[in-house]
């Protein structure tokens, strides 16, 4: 009886939670990437990269079922769900939902944070999900992402951690830290932006000669039709423009989460110089009110040191000044737009006693008045005078 | 007599009371009206668990003195039969609101992250048997459940800070003391609803201990490692989230491992990790029900812990169902709780020290 007693008690106590109810081992179809457009006969369309997960039939294991694209016009996320469920063999379910993407339509019209607001706790939607503009077409541009060897999308998200880490071409941003800027204003969103190859405006917000690396302005052509090509730049819930890649990388630079990329600095004699940057420590950010200091330290690898033609102190000198300059061009471009993308919030909140005087201060909208000063300081790693291949 | 106390050392006190402490500092905590304005809970709950170790430290101080093993014996000696009973009531009553609200977080967090196409209802009565048997089996078997899951709960607060970790963000802490002096001092007395229990339960199966040492020795060695925990815990919170945000959320502890992007290794972590949560939150909530079990049949000389320990099981359940109503009335009477709460604890702790520690009171 004590044996029997003691079985049942660990047997109980080895889950310790658990549920009475009985669950079928249904069949799931698990929404992989959820899209959202503006719709031609409802408000919106929402579109779901699905897969249908075998679980449960003979010789099959868990997870390698069919990919497939399916969408729905309807008002609401939820009503979108619930007109698809019947027409579906099996029960959609969020779980490993790892991509929102918003076209840029509903971007701009500030629809986001309404279209958001429901789903991290209805439809169980995981908070970190990744976020993601789209040019427009998201069918196409879902279609484009997709190649044979990768039918679930999973190589745009390596692409997004890929570019965030190494390239500093986009900042990867989950949907409760997109919320939260939405929110709170104490910075503002900067999220990856995507596009079909070919296709959207050649220029960002911030102008320039860099490389036209936006909105589907790519000068080439891979298996993938559709591409990351720099970011969406919000202030508050509405996006106000899009920056290039490069542009991205010196926001990132400033607000300390870049780690690595390329700068392409152009000459006026000769052609560009390439170079790769590192940041060798986190920057210096000042805030004083209406005064913003940045300072910053980078490594640069110069790629070919042979073919440079100048002094050390003078090539310094010039990667220098074109950085502080880019950076003081970009923030001008981003802060008359309301744009707090530098998240100066983030120190000038400490200023305030409260949330309500946080609030009624409107901070982003006095970022125009704010006077920014980059000091950039370059250390060349493999300087002209000592080449690493000598 | 069949009280079901056993013996226990001065691990399995510690872990039995740092458990609760750290539980109970954790997830017993009212999430609107503590971050609707901003966010001094983690200063508050490092306040409390100091000033519940002090006053811990007073009332074992107290038993010391009066040489009475536990707090049933204290109440009776120094109130009497009628008024020690009377006593011994809103401490009975405060330990099994505090095994109800930690659960409570945990069942939602199940229901709506887990089970998810479950009901709160079935979730919530899969507890019944595990506490029933963990509280039937008495304090001994708690005590070592404690021990063991002892390690459990300190790695799920260790990879609960880690997961979160990439989210830490220092400004989420501004403005800083926004909600102002006066609402620390009050989160501070609600901070002690979260302390007070653990140790107060330990003294109520305080003859179980090896000795007064052993006893204070858990005590106080339990509310600091829980205290120290669960402060740890409210500040990662403070640092993943605004407060106004936190209000607003159903399980945070559980949304804060999921606020950073993970690599595709730890993606499910954050599901075990509430599974050990769980688990801790359990025999935490065995401990409670238990000392509030067996402080009932000390004051009211019962000698079988079974019937009146399998009764306060169903009624925590019961009051764990409750808890899902979306009624303005259980609303208001949980808020009373949560903000009152600390008062049915020290009410008879302060009337116990005032008797047992003044002038010329000696055992």
């Amino acid at each position: 009886m004590k044996r029997l007693f003691f079985s049942v008690f660990l047997l109980l106590l080895l889950p310790l939670g658990g549920c009475l109810q009985g669950l079928p081992l249904d069949k799931y179809c698990y929404v992989l990437d959820l899209g959202v457009e503006r719709g031609e006969t409802l408000p919106y369309r929402f579109v779901f990269l699905l897969n249908e997960d075998t679980a449960g039939e003979e010789g099959e294991e868990s997870g390698r079922g069919q990919v497939s694209m399916i969408w729905a016009e309807e008002r609401t996320l939820f009503s979108a769900v619930e007109a698809l469920s019947g027409a579906l063999p099996a029960q959609l379910s969020f779980e490993r939902t790892t991509l929102l993407a918003f076209s840029r339509e509903l971007a701009e019209s500030g629809e986001m944070d309404t279209l958001t607001a429901g789903v991290l706790g209805r439809l169980k939607i995981r908070q970190n999900v990744r976020m993601l503009v789209i040019e427009e077409d998201m069918r196409a541009a879902f279609q484009g992402f997709v190649s044979p060897a990768d039918p679930s999308m999973s190589r745009l998200k390596t692409n997004v951690k890929l570019y965030a880490e190494g390239h500093g071409y986009v900042e990867d941003w989950g949907l409760s830290e997109m919320r939260e800027a939405f929110r709170f204003r104490v910075g503002d969103a900067l999220l990856p932006y995507a596009a079909l190859v070919g296709g959207g405006p050649t220029a960002d917000m911030a102008g320039g000669q860099v490389y036209p690396y936006v909105g589907g302005g790519l000068l080439g052509e891979g298996q993938l039709k559709t591409s990351l090509c720099g970011s969406a730049v919000f202030a508050g819930d509405r996006m106000v423009g899009v920056l290039s890649g490069q542009h991205t990388m010196l926001v990132l630079m400033a607000k300390g989460t870049f780690q690595e990329g390329h700068l392409t600095l152009p000459q006026e004699d000769g052609g560009p110089l390439e170079m790769a940057l590192y940041a060798v420590k986190p920057p210096k950010r000042i805030w004083e009110p209406g005064r913003f200091t940045c300072r910053l330290t980078l490594e640069a690898d110069m790629e070919d040191p042979l073919r440079v033609e100048m002094d050390e102190k003078e090539l310094i000198r010039r990667i220098e000044t074109y950085l502080s300059k880019e950076l003081t061009r970009v923030f001008r471009a981003t802060a008359d737009a309301g744009a707090d993308v530098f998240c100066l919030g983030r120190e000038a909140i400490r200023d305030y006693a409260t949330w309500t005087a946080w609030q009624a201060a409107s901070f982003p909208q006095r970022l125009g008045e704010v006077e920014a000063l980059f000091q950039v300081r370059v250390k060349l790693s493999h300087s002209p005078r000592d080449p690493a291949l000598e | 007599m069949n009280r079901r106390l056993g013996r226990f050392g001065l691990q399995e006190g510690t872990a039995a009371v740092g458990l609760g402490a750290l539980l109970s500092g954790t997830f017993a905590v009212n999430l609107g009206d503590t971050y609707g304005a901003g966010n001094v809970c983690y200063a508050a709950t490092a306040a409390g668990a100091l000033l519940s170790l002090l006053l811990m430290g007073l009332l074992l101080k107290a038993m010391e003195r009066r040489g009475t093993g536990d707090l049933g014996s204290l109440l009776f000696d120094r109130f009497g039969g009628l008024l020690g009973a009377l006593l011994g009531m809103p401490l009975i009553l405060g330990l099994q609101l505090c095994a109800v609200l930690p659960l409570f977080r945990f069942t939602l967090a199940m229901e709506r992250y887990i089970f998810v196409e479950a009901d709160y209802v079935p979730v919530a009565l899969y507890l019944l048997p595990v506490l029933l048997l963990l509280v039937l089996r008495g304090m001994e078997c708690v005590a070592r459940m404690a021990k063991l899951l002892a390690i459990p709960g300190a790695v799920a607060l260790v990879m609960t800070l880690y997961l979160a970790s990439p989210a830490f963000h220092i400004h989420h802490l501004y403005p800083l003391f926004n909600p102002g002096f006066s609402a620390f001092l009050t989160q501070t007395g609600e901070a002690l609803f979260r302390f007070l229990p653990a140790g107060t339960a330990l003294c109520v199966a305080g003859k179980g201990c090896q000795g007064q040492g052993h006893l204070s020795g858990s005590v106080r060695r339990g509310l600091l490692l829980g205290g120290a925990g669960s402060t740890a815990m409210q500040l990662g919170l403070g640092l993943t989230f605004f407060g106004p945000d936190i209000a607003g959320m159903a399980a945070p502890i559980f949304c804060m491992t999921m606020a950073a992007r993970q690599e595709r290794m730890s993606l499910r972590l954050d599901m075990l990790v509430l599974f050990l949560w769980l688990m801790a939150g359990l025999v935490a909530a065995g401990f409670y029900v238990y000392a509030a079990a067996l402080l009932l049949c000390q004051t009211a000389g019962i000698q079988d812990i079974r019937p009146v320990g399998g009764l306060m099981v169903l009624g925590i359940v019961g009051m764990l169902l409750l808890c899902n109503f979306d009624s303005e009335r259980i609303l208001n009477v949980v808020r009373l709780v949560y903000h009152g709460g600390w008062l049915l604890f020290l009410v008879p702790i302060a009337g116990l020290l005032l008797l047992s520690l003044g002038k010329g009171e000696k055992g």
